[in-house]
């Protein structure tokens, strides 16, 4: 189920002179120059209102930047055409598709990968049974699953998350996570914005742990407790 | 049912219909006569069958096509089941631009009425667009609908207290709904712009299943959301002004059909329902005429848009109601 391209290269994802926001309104986040690096799981902390999801949308190449630069492995995200972006990046925003009526096969064909490949992802998800229910007939852990299902199918080297666990029950939050984690052995890059990281705390598939503080971008220690964390935003 | 079946059925049910709709009407036609239409001389039947009949057959498929189409992009766009081309005010934008081009006697023609009903249209729709932006949930853009076919109608009405007696009259005429001042001229173009355009939403299959799931993650599929939705606006515009301009402002088909097609069919990707939309449409708006005619148990028949709504009305109830049912 793996893809070659992520198995061998390293990415990166880098601000540069970065500032996040929206036309008309003072920026959320200024002038941040950071860089995360290499597969596993890169994540991102801050409070609510703290700009983790602007930061994680520009990031991605879904919003503009209202100065500076986000670069994926040195080209400037904002000149990369949508047809080659979509073979770079998949993103998993924190709300499932509550309005759409897409059955989940119907949804996932989208990414036109071979059924196979469909099926063995959907099994290892236990959305077996779920294949010709509509996204929004299923729970919203469910249908935030099929998300990821669908972003994985996406093929490509990253998967960047906007606290996908946002609305999911306990439960739905640890299987999330240790889906996660099976992701990283598979060799991809996950970049995530969560609240939910006492869920992560001591996981080895950490690679980088980011807060967002009031002024600016902090690198944690991905083995440190989540009291320290706690203490930086 | 497999849903090839339902298609072909739908086509089957609309060659029916169609050819009942041809064979039968108030006049009894000698179909002898049929060919002298070609003549220097065409003889009565000629002219019913061709300058009456024929074209209010083209006109309810292209009418009922178009129109579920754009209510099946409307509804999609919104992400609102609720919304339609009648629903929304697209439909009065187009017949406000009529009244201001009959009743102050610029138009009346065809063409005028045809490019007023369109930017009417497209105005309601933009304006509808970038209210929908600041608004959530499904009830309130239905009331700023609702509000805005008060204004517009209250508009229209204040242009008709103004009009001269014959404007008038036409207009009145008009506002009831019929495919029955269809000519082949005007009911060939529509055809063709409905055909085009549902040829067109279909290429758009994709990034209209990709849009259900929501702009971020439809962005982040590769879908260009700037010219989906000119694309989308353009289309629906150009249909629901089209149609309006020829056959008045028809309610409740651009809502209904893409509900009916959802109750026949367990698909739910626009590659699917495109098409059955445009077959059950037509199909719709060939079964509302044979109640405008009649069916030979009121001299005369109902109105058009009588039909639609004894229709319409309960389907957006039951849809309500549907829903509150999946939410509690």
């Amino acid at each position: 189920m793996s893809t070659q391209h992520s198995n061998h290269k390293e990415h990166a994802i880098r601000a540069s002179g970065l500032s996040v926001g929206y036309l008309g309104h003072s920026n959320v986040l200024s002038d941040l120059s950071f860089e995360w690096r290499g597969k596993g799981i890169h994540l991102i902390i801050g409070e609510n209102g703290s700009g983790k999801s602007t930061l994680i949308r520009t990031l991605a190449g879904l919003q503009n930047p209202t100065a500076g630069h986000a670069i994926w492995d040195e080209e400037d995200v904002s000149s990369i055409a949508s047809p080659r972006r979509i073979l770079k990046m998949a993103f998993v925003q924190s709300i499932p598709p509550r309005q759409s009526e897409l059955t989940v096969d119907e949804a996932l064909a989208l990414n036109e990968s071979d059924q196979a490949k469909v099926h063995d992802w959907l099994s290892a998800f236990g959305l077996l049974q779920m294949r010709h229910k509509s996204l929004c007939e299923l729970s919203d852990g469910l249908a935030q699953r099929v998300m990821l299902v669908r972003a994985i199918l996406q093929d490509t080297p990253w998967i960047l998350m906007d606290e996908p666990t946002a609305f999911l029950d306990v439960k739905s939050r640890q299987v999330m996570w240790s889906h996660l984690s099976a992701l990283v052995q598979k060799g991809r890059h996950i970049m995530v914005s969560s609240h939910d990281y006492h869920l992560l705390q001591g996981n080895l598939d950490l690679t980088s742990v980011t807060a967002i503080a009031s002024h600016g971008l902090i690198s944690l220690d991905p083995a440190g407790s989540f009291e320290e964390w706690n203490a930086s935003i | 049912m497999k849903y090839s079946q339902i298609l072909w059925l739908a086509i089957g049910a609309i060659l029916i219909l169609s050819i009942s709709h041809l064979l039968w009407g108030s006049t009894n036609l000698e179909w002898g006569g049929i060919a002298s239409w070609f003549s220097s001389s065409p003889e009565l039947s000629a002219t019913v069958f061709f300058e009456v009949r024929l074209p209010r057959v083209l006109m309810a498929i292209a009418a009922g096509s178009g129109l579920g189409i754009s209510g099946l992009m409307m509804q999609t766009w919104f992400h609102n089941p609720l919304a339609g081309p009648s629903v929304l005010g697209v439909t009065s934008g187009a017949g406000m631009a009529v009244a201001i081009v009959v009743l102050t006697g610029m138009g009346g023609g065809w063409l005028a009425n045809a490019m007023a009903a369109s930017v009417g249209s497209w105005l309601a729709l933009v304006l509808v667009w970038v209210v929908s932006t600041r608004f959530r949930g499904l009830a309130s853009l239905l009331i700023f609908g609702l509000m805005l076919n008060y204004v517009l109608g209250a508009l229209v009405t204040v242009l008709q207290a103004e009009a001269r007696e014959k404007a008038l009259q036409q207009f009145v005429f008009w506002g009831m709904g019929t495919f029955g001042q269809a000519t082949l001229f005007t009911a060939g173009i529509v055809l063709l712009l409905v055909l085009f355009s549902t040829l067109l939403a279909f290429n758009w299959h994709r990034d209209l299943d990709k849009w259900t799931m929501g702009e971020i993650t439809a962005r982040s599929m590769g879908v260009d959301e700037s010219r989906l939705r000119q694309g989308l606006i353009l289309m629906t515009g150009l249909l629901a002004g089209s149609i309006t301009a020829v056959c008045g402002p028809v309610a409740f088909l651009g809502l209904a059909t893409p509900h009916l097609v959802k109750l026949l069919t367990v698909h739910r990707s626009h590659k699917r329902l495109i098409p059955l939309t445009a077959f059950v449409g037509a199909l719709l708006a060939l079964l509302a005429d044979w109640g405008v005619k009649g069916v030979g148990v009121f001299d005369g028949g109902w109105p058009l848009n009588a039909v639609l709504s004894l229709l319409g009305a309960p389907m957006v109830v039951w849809v309500l109601v549907q829903r509150n049912f999946a939410h509690s």
